[in-house]
């Protein structure tokens, strides 16, 4: 009869240790042990080492120390059968598999297949062969969905027929084939520190007693949720009394935080001051009920930041890691149509190419190329444009013959597809090698390639990052891997409500209704399990246990403590977010960055004068980068002194680009009116509402021409939405020269001039060759641009500027020319009156909404003889502060006002317009203007 | 005995339970709601013995209620029991304790020790929870009915938006690129020529998937061109018809109509639409700005075709009726393609936790199910439920009759603090729901008892709100399309005051020059009004609480309470993507990403990270490479990021962010300055949202740096913690988030804001006559031809808005417990807008009014009709002005209007960084993080693991084969076990004879095994370890270590492999104390050497 024996886990290991070492030859320390042990985790297994280790310091050899799998898989071995156990990703492809051929509606849905081959291992590890279950789930009356259970059959008869066709077995099988093994020359086993074993598990047990081989067992507790299983060993074990446990009781206490980011953080400054106070490594340990990714990371995060690590690693799936995202963005690329971002990022993430191209230049190119993606045949168009789209395009040709069948073979190649550079790279390729694996083995059941099931598979496969450091390593874990082990000092974190105890959820497929019925074991609330598990914690410690919960999980999300801490005194831990943060040797120039920004420094975009570099900024202007500076001057300094550009974002510009439509709408109107004269509009105005048919004919055929040519130039990637645009321009465009033609006819002015180009720059180009020269407080400024369009009518000229966007932007004109924040069309309208020797009284400008829905209502016309004092004071003042190099950053984003910030090529990372404190500092001042010394 | 003061007497062991009604408690602020559900609870429990705990459900609005719900019951009951215990008589015991009105009382007090000593053990299964939560457990126990991944996910906040719009934008290309049909199509014209952008459209649909609920109603419909068509007939009939005349754009389409035929009538819906926006279209601009004649019929047939005001046609109508159908009908695309997108991924969000669990609940099994599940519900904040909340509710409290089940469920809520109209709460829902219940026999309770207010400022609110809601007497009958809750005034339960005040009511006038430079007065008034009440003592700024009716224009309060050195906690704001610590961060990562955005790199050295000037980043980034001096400021600023951008190859984002951040020490900056915290855990919440990242998308930096700056759009709204209740400092937050909380004096500042107008599109229901509407930039028939009470439809949603901004406005000011000030900057301009007019309302006067009491200077009380209030003119904003120019500062800011917050928290140290010299930068370059290995390890290893499956084979082959029986069973056999593939195994069975032979093979045969995989375990550095090793044998009276290999043994691997066999060469001879040798083996197809390792 064995021996059964109930006592706390350091004392099971206590006890396993003395009596192995009992049992010992003194003389020959490599000779076989006459007995081994069985654990239920390595935390017991590494509790009775230790103990061992206590007593032979020297060390101890050939013992085992194993867990059943182990030792059913050596039984089976030792008698000459080796089996293979199928691996989780054969188990978990084979489950996929398996459930799509079975024809019921459930087999549809995600992770159905990971249910049910949770489902199929609990009844399995039960002990229940399918066939027993297939016998009971016939005979059974009452079941919550018959029909379900049928097609549940099915589907794990087919997975076993899988399985099988893999050579391998089930684990389930394993335990059973062992149970065959056990003989007289099965070695005698000690049970270390279960409390609960599923059905096929306590079978072997139970075959081990029969056999004589059970020397003896240890349970760890008699709470009830473990009386079930001491219940059982009773039958073949003679329970022995435990001395009273002279175990120290703790001090134990319950510490509220903030939040999860100061809970972790305290954690570990709570370590390194113990780590400090030289308690050893060994002797403090971290647990909680479950880790989730997020909180693993911040604990050895700032484990490290305290001065030591902990034994859990940071996992990193593989798709993330570039090879295997290069990997999955190959299998991909071809149904998702070769968007250009992703055949770039391939490049990037390492494919070893035969094409060799530049990637950077490439990205730049093809952006402005406004290529989104598509096959080399769909830009063939393209092909010749430049020597960086033509190695683009034989960058798409390859990519397409490298992924011209999406198969196996493809997947083996896959791995040495990409250029390895690390121990990390290593791994990702091992990986990918490891799935090429089998995918190559499950060709035998002849299912075809099943990118989804790749894709899954990938999904599954973590790169563990170990920590490369020397630091003191403190045990970590959850609850389950924490089972067996012991610290003086323990810290148990996240003690929440929800997460301690966790909430059981039955098993769907097999609900405990059914379970009942097929005399299965049932999942119950899992109450007394959790209670149990609490305990066990709770005794680990020897000095001290520190439970720690948060009131929220620092972003905003309230939590609540664990009700097992209701019989502890509370106190409340520390706020700090960091303890002590490393600075960079650049520290006292980025405090001297926050202490002078805000108060016009040289961090604000003052950066004096500078002679002739601004100087030339100047000679020449244009009137759009003067109105820069009035709506930011830090715009105009990012652009036309830095030079920084806009980029664009072909993949996310499904409408043609705002300035391509822009140049075209010009264009079409241009054409459209060279083609009237003053007698056709006065038709034309004369017929209205309603345009004439030629007029609209022709508008039309310009139109068509203007986006064929586009297409042409940059094919679209999205056909349809081209299509829509077109026809909208068209609506857009009727309705918008109806109301031109009515107003020309009203104000008796015909178009004259288009896109009327005045300065040196535009060269043999130009309208006007000479620029147009400017006093602005005394100082000459260049100004060159181009006018949209110039009607004449008698001595009146004015000066139209279309506009695209929305009209309601253009209010207040006259207003905000005055302010400074609008002013490109005033200087136009100087400039024209100056070369047409215009009297500033017959010269106005207006802008012309092409939405003229929005725009009728608000008028945006401007006389020049009203503003042409206040627009040279205020060019007077820009001028100062452009040569004084005066830039500071005005964000502003009212678009009835002025919004300088959405057009700007830093608008998502400008320091000034998030950092309330320098904005406010700013928008104190209404308006550039007023913040460089104009009146208000 | 009145309804609220009905008390449960439990009579000497009752024969069976008396029999329940469904309960209505309306309760409003402060009465203890809590405190009634508690009762309520208590009282099942006092009367069943049978009672699970489970069996309860209390659903609640928060999860901090419910945590809290769950608290008081079981405190109650621990309460109780110590009562119990320690009574000594047999009188009865009541609760609450010392109560004059109890609501419990106990009279067999042996039978209530036993079933609360009964209930308190199991009472922790108690369910009190969310109704997401609720919904939640429901799903899970039922995923395949409800179509759902078992393993479901929730996704939440910025999550849930960026998925949100990454299906979008799948949607969009299949609907419009991969797979246009051509009826999809038309719809996204017809959407696009009204929205006239792309991304308009988008912000449309997706402002409609947050009312997916309401599109699946089918009792209402949204109108049809039917409904507008008659009338316009009939107004272009009259036109064509009168010779009238009016100005020339009148007449320009007099004559177009009179010459062009409208369409006929006979054409399908859909045609004949067309065919009338075809038709009005060339009149449009004219309609639009059409001036009505002055009289006539051609006046209204003009008012109809344009509109009530300028600026829209009957055109433009049709055209938003056409777009709002065809929105409407994509969003319904949408929406189905969505939920299979989610489905396919596994996830849901909260809204889909409520759908799909109605959805659930058609199922009739469930549903029985379900229902078998509760004997009782507690619905708590009723008022607050939307909908779909209230019929899931609704179908567990029926049985499968479709009757209410008496007795179980229990309804509590405040009609009046119904004020999450945003999140879809429905208050004419609750009237319906509850109403509905009484109809049923369920008992309406009214609780009036208020706990929370001094009774001074009790009989004020009682006056106020009795002015600004209606009164339960009144006669006017329900609204059924706009939900005005009564008020019922309420009876101070607390005897006496906290503090003696003249009133309990001030109004505190500030003077703004001009609306923006209202809050700034408003700022500076209320700073300067709590630092004149402070006394020192530890809570002298913990009992202010200043409620907003939204966060903007914070900053200018926030600026004031620093100035005066006021402590204040804030609730995490939500768009925090915006604020500068993640927006420095992405900046920098941007920078890394795209070598070639010079924004993004100008940027990135303009931040603390590099805290380069803006001269610095002129000076050199003007200047070529060649004439520039390497160690200038820019050079090294792009060395470093050029750096971080070729360790980022070897980075997750999250590893990224780590890195940028370790290396720049931007957190001991940050550390630096007085909103440390805030930075801190807004770079948090951006590591964790990249975290999140890696682990779903795996995307790279450029993906990631895209992704956020798309998907900007603010997370959701969030339950706020109060972090820490205990620190003494002012509260500031919305009235939203200070429902459930009180303050003994709230402040309330920016009244004049209204509200509205948020959304690019509203769709509501309307019950008379029964319609959807949908209003906003696309708006139904129903929302401009369908009229209630001779207005169109559209109305409803203002007037809706306008009933929530006094239930908020209530909300705020209930949550006094002595005094409420209200800050206003009355002038002649100031419009009766938002909070304002809910104040003079309740107040009873007017603005000239109220102007009329305001004092020259300081304050005075005064009396209106509902009593006597203070009223106070603040000076602060002149007082304030003038310091600010004393203190203005010529070296920090020269013009300040403003006195700049504490920038460092060592003032010298700012002062001294301020006005000193320029530091000169110390940026060095970045260490690398990834050992890169050397071509040829890279290629051993590479060419290793590829001969790895082989090597292994080799390796159990040798260790199982005797030398004497036959390999090929052996092969065959071990080949199985390994999974291995065909060619691995012909190759490893050619190498096998070969190897064999070998004499180390001979060797090691010869000798005696000792065991394999032989397990040792000693200590290393102070640690116990475990060792296996291959083949531990016995030669000549000494122990050998056998190590079976694969590959090369190159030089640094050999130093490795040699350091691990003499450790195991070493426990062996410490174990035994006998000599131990190891063999390392390097076998495998190619390679044969054969290491030995001496002692
Ligand atoms: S984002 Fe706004 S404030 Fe910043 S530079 Fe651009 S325009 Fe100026």
């Amino acid at each position: 009869m064995s021996l059964l024996r109930i006592a706390p886990y350091r004392q099971i290991a206590d006890d396993i240790a003395a009596r192995l070492a009992a049992s010992r030859q003194p003389d020959e320390p490599l000779s076989p042990w006459p007995e081994e042990v069985i654990v239920p985790s390595r935390g017991v297994a590494e509790a009775i080492a230790a103990a061992l280790l206590a007593r032979s310091p020297s060390g101890i050899a050939g013992l085992q120390l194993q867990s059943i799998e182990t030792f059913a898989q050596r039984l089976v071995n030792a008698s000459g059968r080796m089996p293979r156990v199928a691996t989780p990703a054969e188990r978990r492809l084979a489950m996929r598999s398996a459930v799509r051929v079975v024809n019921h509606p459930m087999m549809q849905g995600r992770g159905v297949s990971a249910m049910i081959e949770r489902a199929y291992r609990d009844i399995r590890d039960g002990g229940i062969t399918l066939a027993d279950f297939s016998r009971r789930a016939s005979r059974a009356r009452g079941l919550r969905d018959a029909r379900r259970t049928e097609a549940l059959i099915k589907a794990w008869q087919e997975y076993e027929r899988l399985i099988a066709q893999l050579r391998a077995i089930d684990p389930a099988d394993l335990i059973g084939q062992a149970i065959e093994c056990i003989g007289p020359a099965t070695p005698r086993q000690l049970l270390a520190g279960f409390y609960d074993v599923t059905g096929m598990q306590l079978e072997l047990i139970e075959a081990l007693a029969k056999a004589g081989c059970l020397a003896s067992v240890w349970i760890p507790s008699d709470s009830p949720f473990a009386a079930p299983f001491i219940t059982s060993m009773r039958r073949f074990a003679v329970e022995e009394e435990s001395g009273p446990s002279a175990a120290p009781v703790p001090e134990r206490t319950a510490v509220v935080y903030e939040s999860r980011l100061t809970e972790l953080r305290a954690t570990c400054t709570r370590v390194a001051l113990l780590l400090e106070n030289g308690a050893p490594p060994s002797s403090i340990g971290i647990v909680a009920r479950a880790w989730d990714p997020w909180e693993v990371r911040l604990l050895n995060r700032y484990a490290n930041e305290s001065g030591f690590r902990t034994t859990l690693h940071d996992e990193r799936p593989l798709t993330s890691h570039r090879i295997g995202r290069g990997a999955l963005t190959l299998l991909r690329i071809r149904e998702r149509g070769f968007p250009r971002a992703e055949v770039l990022e391939l490049i990037r993430d390492g494919l070893r190419s035969e094409t060799r191209i530049d990637v950077d230049a490439t990205d730049i190119a093809t952006r402005t190329a406004r290529i989104a993606g598509g096959t080399s045949n769909d830009l063939a168009a393209m092909r010749g444009r430049s020597r960086t789209i033509d190695g683009y395009l034989a960058l798409v040709a390859e990519i397409e013959s490298l992924t011209a069948s999406i198969d196996e073979d493809l997947l083996g190649r896959l791995p040495d597809m990409f250029r390895v550079e690390t121990e990390a790279d290593l791994s990702a390729v091992a990986a990918l090698d490891e799935i090429a694996a089998l995918f190559r083995r499950a060709t035998v059941w002849r299912r075809g390639f099943d990118l989804s099931a790749v894709v899954d598979a990938m999904e599954q496969i973590s790169l563990s990052d170990a920590p490369a450091t020397d630091l003191p390593a403190i045990w970590a874990g959850d609850v389950m891997h924490f089972r067996g082990r012991s610290f003086r000092n323990l810290c148990a974190a996240g003690m929440q409500d929800d997460v301690f105890p966790q909430r059981r959820i039955e098993d769907p497929l097999v609900p405990d209704s059914d379970r009942r019925l097929l005399g299965l074991r049932e999942i119950g609330d899992g109450r007394a399990e959790e209670l149990l598990l609490f305990t066990l914690l709770s005794d680990a410690a020897s000095e001290s246990l520190e439970l720690s919960y948060s009131v929220g999980d620092g972003f905003g999300k309230v939590l609540r403590p664990s009700r097992y801490l209701r019989p502890f005194s509370h106190r409340t831990g520390g706020s700090e977010v960091l303890s002590a943060p490393i600075a960079s040797p650049n520290l006292q120039r980025q405090l001297q960055l926050l202490a002078r920004a805000g108060t016009r420094s040289t961090f604000d975009g003052y950066v004096g004068p500078l002679g002739e570099l601004l100087r030339s900024k100047l000679d020449p202007v244009s009137p759009t980068q003067l109105e820069d500076f009035g709506e930011c001057p830090q715009k105009f300094f990012l652009k036309h002194v830095l030079g920084v550009r806009d980029i664009d974002q072909p993949e996310h510009e499904i409408q043609i680009n705002h300035r391509d439509k822009g140049s075209i709408d010009h264009r079409i109107l241009e054409r459209f009116y060279k083609s009237l004269d003053r007698e056709e509009i006065a038709q034309a105005a004369a017929a209205l509402p309603v345009l004439p048919d030629a007029l609209l004919a022709d508008l039309d055929r310009i139109i068509d021409e203007e986006l064929d040519a586009l297409e042409q130039q940059m094919p679209p990637f999205n056909r349809t939405v081209r299509e829509i645009e077109r026809r909208a321009t068209s609506r857009l465009l009727r309705e918008f020269i109806a109301d031109d033609i009515d107003d020309l006819h009203a104000q008796q002015l015909v178009p004259r001039w288009f896109e009327y180009r005045f300065g040196s720059r535009y060269r043999e180009n130009a309208d006007q060759p000479a620029s147009f020269i400017v006093e602005a407080g005394g100082i000459p400024v260049r100004v060159e641009g181009t006018v949209d369009r110039i009607d004449a009518g008698g001595d009146l000229l004015r000066i139209v500027d279309y506009k695209s966007g929305k009209a309601a932007r253009h209010g207040k004109l006259s207003d905000k020319i005055d302010r400074g924040v609008r002013l490109q069309l005033a200087l136009y309208a100087m400039a024209i009156a100056h070369f047409f020797g215009a009297a500033p009284h017959n010269v106005s400008g207006t802008i012309k909404p092409l939405v003229v829905r929005e725009a009728r209502r608000t008028k945006f016309d401007f006389s020049l003889e009203e503003k042409h004092d206040r627009l040279l004071e205020t060019l007077a003042i820009f001028v100062r502060a452009i040569l004084a190099g005066e830039f500071p950053a005005f964000p502003n984003e009212s678009d009835t006002d002025f919004n300088s910030c959405k057009y700007c090529p830093v608008n998502h990372s400008c320091r000034t317009r998030h950092d309330a404190e320098e904005r406010y500092s700013m928008q104190q001042f209404g308006d550039p203007r007023t913040l460089l010394g104009g009146s208000e | 005995m009145s309804a609220s003061q009905r008390s449960f007497a439990f009579e000497v062991a009752p024969k069976r339970p008396p029999a329940r009604a469904n309960l209505v408690i309306e309760a409003g602020a402060g009465t203890g709601k809590t405190t009634a559900i508690v009762a309520e609870v208590l009282s099942l429990m006092l009367e069943r013995e049978d009672l699970a705990p489970e069996r309860i459900v209390l659903m609640t609005f928060t999860e901090k209620a419910a945590g809290e719900i769950a608290d008081r019951i079981r405190g109650a009951l621990e309460d109780l029991r110590a009562r119990l215990d320690a009574a000594i008589t047999a009188g009865p015991v009541v609760w609450p304790e010392g109560s004059a009105s109890p609501l419990v009382i106990i009279k067999d007090l042996e039978r209530a020790r036993r079933l609360i000593a009964h209930h308190l053990q199991e009472i922790d299964a108690i369910r009190s929870q969310t109704i997401h939560s609720f919904c939640q457990s429901l799903l899970r126990s039922y995923p395949i009915e409800a179509g759902l991944d078992p393993q479901f996910k929730i996704v939440e906040g910025f999550e849930r938006s960026l998925l949100l719009g990454q299906i979008y934008d799948a949607w969009l290309d299949h609907e419009t690129r991969t797979d246009p049909q051509t009826e999809h199509v038309a719809e996204w014209e017809q959407l696009f020529e009204h929205a006239g952008y792309l991304f308009q459209v988008r912000e449309l649909v997706l402002a409609l998937v947050n009312r997916r609920d309401l599109l699946g109603e089918t009792a209402y419909a949204f109108g049809e061109l039917a409904e507008a068509e008659g009338m316009i007939r009939d107004a272009i009939h009259a036109v064509r018809r009168c010779d009238e005349t009016g100005d020339s754009d009148v007449q320009r389409v007099l004559e177009y109509l009179r010459a062009t035929d409208p369409p006929p009538e006979q054409l399908t819906e859909g045609a004949r639409l067309d065919a009338w926006i075809d038709y009005l279209r060339p009149v449009a601009p004219l309609l639009r700005e059409a001036n009505l004649p002055k009289r006539g019929v051609l006046k209204e047939a003009i008012r109809l075709l344009r509109s009530e005001k300028k600026g829209t046609s009957i055109y433009d109508r049709l055209v938003s009726h056409r777009a709002a159908m065809a929105l409407i009908a994509m969003t319904r695309r949408f929406i189905a393609w969505l939920d299979e997108e989610k489905r396919a991924l596994g996830v849901v969000d909260f809204d889909d936790l409520l759908l799909r669990t109605l959805a659930l609940l058609d199922d009739p099994i469930v549903l029985a199910r379900a229902r078998a599940q509760f004997d009782y519900i507690f619905v708590d904040e009723f008022q607050d439920t939307d909908r779909t909340q209230a019929r899931i509710i609704d179908r567990l409290a029926r049985d499968e009759g479709g009757n209410w089940v008496p007795g179980r469920t229990v309804i509590v809520g405040d009609p009046k603090q119904s004020i999450y109209g945003f999140r879809r709460a429905d208050p004419e829902t609750y009237y319906r729901m509850t109403e509905q219940m009484i109809a049923a026999g369920a008992e309406r309770r009214v609780i009036r008892e208020q706990y929370r207010s001094d009774p001074p400022l009790l009989a004020m609110l009682n006056a106020m709100f009795s002015r600004l809601f209606a009164s339960p007497d009144d006669p006017e009958p329900h609204d059924p399309n706009v939900f005005r809750p009564s008020y019922h005034p309420l009876i101070a339960a607390r005897g006496s005051s906290r503090r003696t005040l003249d009133t309990p009511l001030t109004i505190l006038q500030t003077q703004a020059e001009d609306r923006t430079g209202r809050f700034f007065a408003e700022g500076e008034t209320i700073a300067r009004w709590i630092h004149a009440r402070r006394d020192g003592g530890p809570r002298d700024l913990q009992r202010f609480a200043v409620l907003f009716r939204r966060l903007t224009k914070l900053d200018d309060y926030l600026d004031a309470l620093d100035r005066h050195g006021i402590d204040y906690v804030l609730p995490p704001t939500r768009s925090f993507l915006d604020r500068a610590a993640p927006v420095d961060l992405l900046a920098v990562l941007r920078a890394i990403a795209y070598p070639f955005d010079r924004g993004a790199q100008i940027s990135a050295a303009r931040s603390p990270y590099f805290a380069l000037t803006d001269l610095e980043i002129l000076e050199g980034g003007t200047t070529t490479s060649q004439d520039s001096d390497c160690t200038d400021p820019w050079t090294r600023f792009t060395s470093a990021i050029v750096q971080m951008a070729a360790e980022s190859r070897h980075l997750t984002v999250a590893g990224l962010m780590d890195y940028v951040i370790g290396e720049s020490g931007i957190e001991a900056v940050y550390a630096a300055g007085p909103d440390a915290g805030r930075h801190l855990r807004h770079l948090e919440h951006i590591r964790q949202i990249a975290f999140e990242y890696d682990l779903r998308a795996g995307g790279s930096v450029r993906q990631f740096v895209d992704e956020i700056t798309r998907r900007r759009s603010e997370p959701e709204e969030m339950e706020p913690t109060l972090l820490d209740d205990s620190q003494n400092a002012v509260r500031i937050m919305t009235v939203h988030a200070a429902k459930g909380l009180e303050f003994e004096t709230v402040i309330m500042p920016d009244l004049e804001f209204a509200a509205g107008g948020g959304d690019a599109v509203q769709l509501f229901t309307v019950e008379e006559p029964k319609s959807l509407v949908l209003s906003g930039r696309a708006e139904s028939i129903s929302a401009g031809f369908r009229l209630a009470e001779g207005e169109p439809l559209r109305k409803i949603a203002s007037r809706r808005e306008d009933a929530e901004m006094r239930r908020l406005f209530y909300v705020g000011v209930t949550r006094a417990m002595t005094d409420v000030v209200f800050v206003t900057s009355l002038s002649d301009q100031t419009k009766a807008s938002g909070f304002l007019k809910c104040l003079y309302e309740s107040l009873g006067v007017d603005r000239a009014e109220l102007m009329t009491m305001i004092p020259a200077e300081g304050r005075e009380l005064r009396e209106t009709p509902i009593g006597t209030i203070a009223v106070e003119r603040s000076t602060a904003v002149e007082g304030a002005a003038a310091e600010l120019h004393d203190a203005a500062d010529s070296t920090t800011a020269p013009q300040a209007r403003s006195i700049r917050r504490r920038r460092l928290l060592d003032a010298e140290l700012e002062r001294d960084l301020a006005a000193g010299p320029l530091v000169p930068d110390a940026i060095s370059l970045p260490a690398a993080v990834a050992e890169r290995l050397s071509p040829s390890e890279l290629a051993s290893r590479r060419l290793g693991a590829k001969h790895r499956a082989a090597g292994l084979l080799l390796h159990r082959f040798l260790e199982l084969w005797n030398g004497t029986d036959e390999v090929e069973p052996l092969l065959r056999q071990i080949a199985v076990e390994a999974a291995a593939e065909p060619d691995v195994v012909s190759r490893v069975r050619r190498r096998v004879t070969a190897v064999t032979r070998s004499p180390v093979f001979q060797r090691i045969l010869q000798a005696e095994t000792i065991g394999r995989e032989f397990p040792i375990r000693f200590i290393e550095e102070g640690t116990p370890v475990e060792r296996r090793i291959d083949r531990l044998i016995r030669e000549n009276g000494g122990e050998i270590v056998v190590d079976y290999k694969s590959g090369k043994p190159a030089a640094a691997r050999l130093v490795r492999d040699r350091e691990q066999i003499e450790r195991y060469c070493r426990a062996i001879r410490e174990i035994t104390g006998r000599p131990c040798e190891g063999l390392i083996w390097y076998i495998d197809l190619e390679n044969d050497v054969v290491v030995e390792v001496q002692a």
